[in-house]
């Protein structure tokens, strides 16, 4: 604290120091409000209007012109409320509808079976603010067309749910999802 | 190039060195010490009670710049206790007369 220098150097370590016992301090914070807003059982609705399969013969949609790739797309209505997953140290949330449902085994080789669940995301959404938490979609399609690693998509049932990313200020990432414990089965391609 | 050097140590550099006593570091010390927890102190509170991450850290922000302002001047409040340097003791030093240092003998 001599002369001007050490007196600069001692403000910014002291600056430091406490605002990395505040990150930490806020990030625990945050973790318990979360656990106590229990942000990982919530409650929400789905249902699928509309889905439809068919069969596409070019790259970006993952066939080729011999051998053709089922796409699903949907429409839905989704009803949740996310508000319990903001609190002061979230910086948004990443929310993406997900259909899980049992995979072939894709590695035949392997000598023991397991059982494997492929995921397919349909749609996803950053939200950012907490008054726009309040999901009610209404006949909503799905950004994305679907396909599996195998040609055929149809007759296999899916569990539909809306998973989600929670991307805090400082702190580590927090993944939860709202289980609609809704099956879905994907229809059989119109055009096949 | 030496010159110039020697004069900016000798004659600029003290004068931008800013220098307290040790009583005002003691006093810059606690002071900063103090207004670093407050301020954390409350822009944790602030924060929490907004429940805005973005309140604590322009908190954070204003107590870093009073900070500055407290410890990086030499205020004449942290030099009013200077360092009173003992005068040098007086040595007598035998009257060598006209002797030039080489004709000094040393003996035993």
């Amino acid at each position: 604290m001599f002369s001007i220098t050490q007196r600069a150097q001692d403000v910014s370590s002291m600056i430091t120091t406490s605002i990395g016992v505040l990150a930490v301090l806020i990030s625990i914070s945050s973790l318990i409000q979360l656990y106590l807003n229990d942000y990982n059982n919530l409650s929400g609705e789905l249902s699928v209007r509309k889905a439809q399969n068919s069969v596409k013969f070019t790259r970006s949609f993952g066939g080729n012109a011999r051998n053709g790739k089922e796409n699903v797309r949907l429409s839905f209505d989704m009803e949740t409320d996310l508000t319990p997953l903001f609190n002061w140290n979230t910086k948004q949330v990443f929310v993406y509808l997900v259909g899980e449902y049992d995979g072939l085994n894709v590695l035949k080789k392997a000598k023991v079976a397991k059982d494997e669940s492929s995921k397919v995301v349909f749609w996803d959404k950053i939200i950012r603010d907490k008054a726009d938490a309040v999901l009610d979609l209404k006949n909503t399609r799905s950004k994305y067309t679907v396909w599996d690693y195998y040609q055929k998509m149809g007759n296999r049932t899916a569990n539909l749910k809306l998973e989600y990313n929670i991307q805090p200020h400082v702190g580590p990432l927090v993944w939860g999802s709202v289980d609609f414990n809704y099956p879905f089965e994907f229809p059989e391609p119109k055009n096949a | 190039m030496d010159q110039a050097a020697a004069y900016f140590q000798e004659n600029i550099a003290p004068a931008l060195a800013f220098n307290i006593d040790f009583k005002g570091q003691e006093k810059v010390t606690s002071l900063c010490q103090l207004i670093t927890i407050i301020f954390s102190v409350i822009a944790f509170a602030l924060g929490f009670i907004l429940q805005d991450v973005l309140v604590t850290g322009y908190v954070m922000a204003v107590g870093t710049v009073i900070l500055l302002v407290i410890a990086l001047p030499a205020y004449p409040a942290y030099n009013k206790n200077p360092v009173t340097f003992l005068k040098p003791a007086e040595v007598k030093l035998p009257d060598l007369g006209s002797a030039k240092a080489v004709d000094i003998e040393f003996s035993n």
